[in-house]
């Protein structure tokens, strides 16, 4: 009776022991996927940050882009409110000056336009991004 | 004897064969990351545009306005542009060389033959063609910054502050 018992015991204890070595590796591997969850989380975060960033990015284009046809319709609709051809016969010294103004002046936002991208990877430039 | 077989050994019997028995060792498994970084580098950005300024002639046969010669200071109307009574100028006019009713149109043929050494040649645009020639101007420019922002957009959307990190489980063997 008494080899019995010992016997229960040892099985017992033998059980015990698999079955506590078999919650201390599961209790690490809940820490791990805790771990694991909270990297794909941030991973998570990391890709929402990047579509949003996209999203802006994309939205300023849009805006800028309509705001430059805008501009150009514009300077289009000058032609459609003058008559160049009367003005050129009656006062051809006033249309000149304007003339040679404007193209100067397109000349002139170009060479700004094209400063602008220049300045992207300028260090201090006021349009960098990472200002 | 009894009360032993029928509680302990239904105990060990759950004991020794709960379901994880069955499926081995419950392995541990390892949490590999890594960041997954995306490397653009970033060009130089292309110089500005450096264009040189043009000038136009516009050309009409209107008269161009020849007025007289202003009186000196010391003389008794000074600054004005006196006239005699037949209504011509009392000091002459500012450009005596140009004839009666010289027009734009000889006044750049003028200066066209003398700048070609006696030879008029010139290139001529249309009002028109000129309207047509400012809107592809316009159009050329609205390009041009169009295409800029798209350079800035994926220079923005490229430029990562914050690397994303991916996270990969697998079972130790």
């Amino acid at each position: 009776m008494q080899q019995f018992f010992i016997a229960i015991i040892l099985v017992l204890g033998i059980a015990s022991w698999y079955l506590f070595s078999e919650n201390q590796t599961l209790t690490f591997n809940n820490l791990q996927l805790k771990v694991a969850i909270e990297q794909q989380e941030d991973a998570l975060e990391s890709i929402k940050q990047a579509y949003e960033k996209q999203g802006d990015s994309l939205n300023g284009m849009i805006n800028k882009n309509a705001q430059i046809e805008a501009e150009k319709n514009r300077y289009m609709d000058v032609f459609k409110r003058h008559n160049l051809n009367k003005l050129a016969i009656v006062k051809p010294g006033l249309l000149e000056s304007k003339v040679n103004k404007g193209t100067k002046n397109v000349f002139d936002t170009i060479e700004k336009d094209s400063r602008e991208l220049d300045s992207l990877d300028d260090p201090t430039g006021d349009i960098n991004p990472n200002n | 004897m009894n009360w032993t077989r029928l509680t302990i050994l239904p105990a060990i019997l759950i004991l020794t064969t709960s379901c994880s028995i069955f499926g081995g060792k419950t392995a541990p498994i390892t949490v590999s990351s890594k960041p997954i970084e995306i490397n653009i580098i970033q060009p130089s950005m292309p110089r500005g545009i450096d264009l040189e300024d043009i000038k136009w002639n516009v050309i009409s046969t209107a008269k161009i306005t020849n007025p007289c010669v202003k009186n000196s200071e010391g003389s008794e109307n000074p600054g004005k542009r006196e006239k005699l009574e037949d209504g011509s100028c009392a000091n002459g006019k500012e450009h005596p060389e140009w004839k009666e009713g010289y027009t734009y149109l000889d006044r750049f043929l003028e200066t066209n033959k003398k700048d070609n050494n006696g030879d008029i040649v010139f290139m001529a645009i249309s009002i028109s063609d000129y309207e047509v020639m400012s809107g592809n101007m316009q159009e050329l420019r609205r390009y041009i910054r169009e295409v800029q922002e798209v350079v800035v957009y994926y220079r923005n959307v490229t430029i990562n502050d914050k690397p994303a990190v991916g996270a990969k489980v697998k079972l130790k063997n």
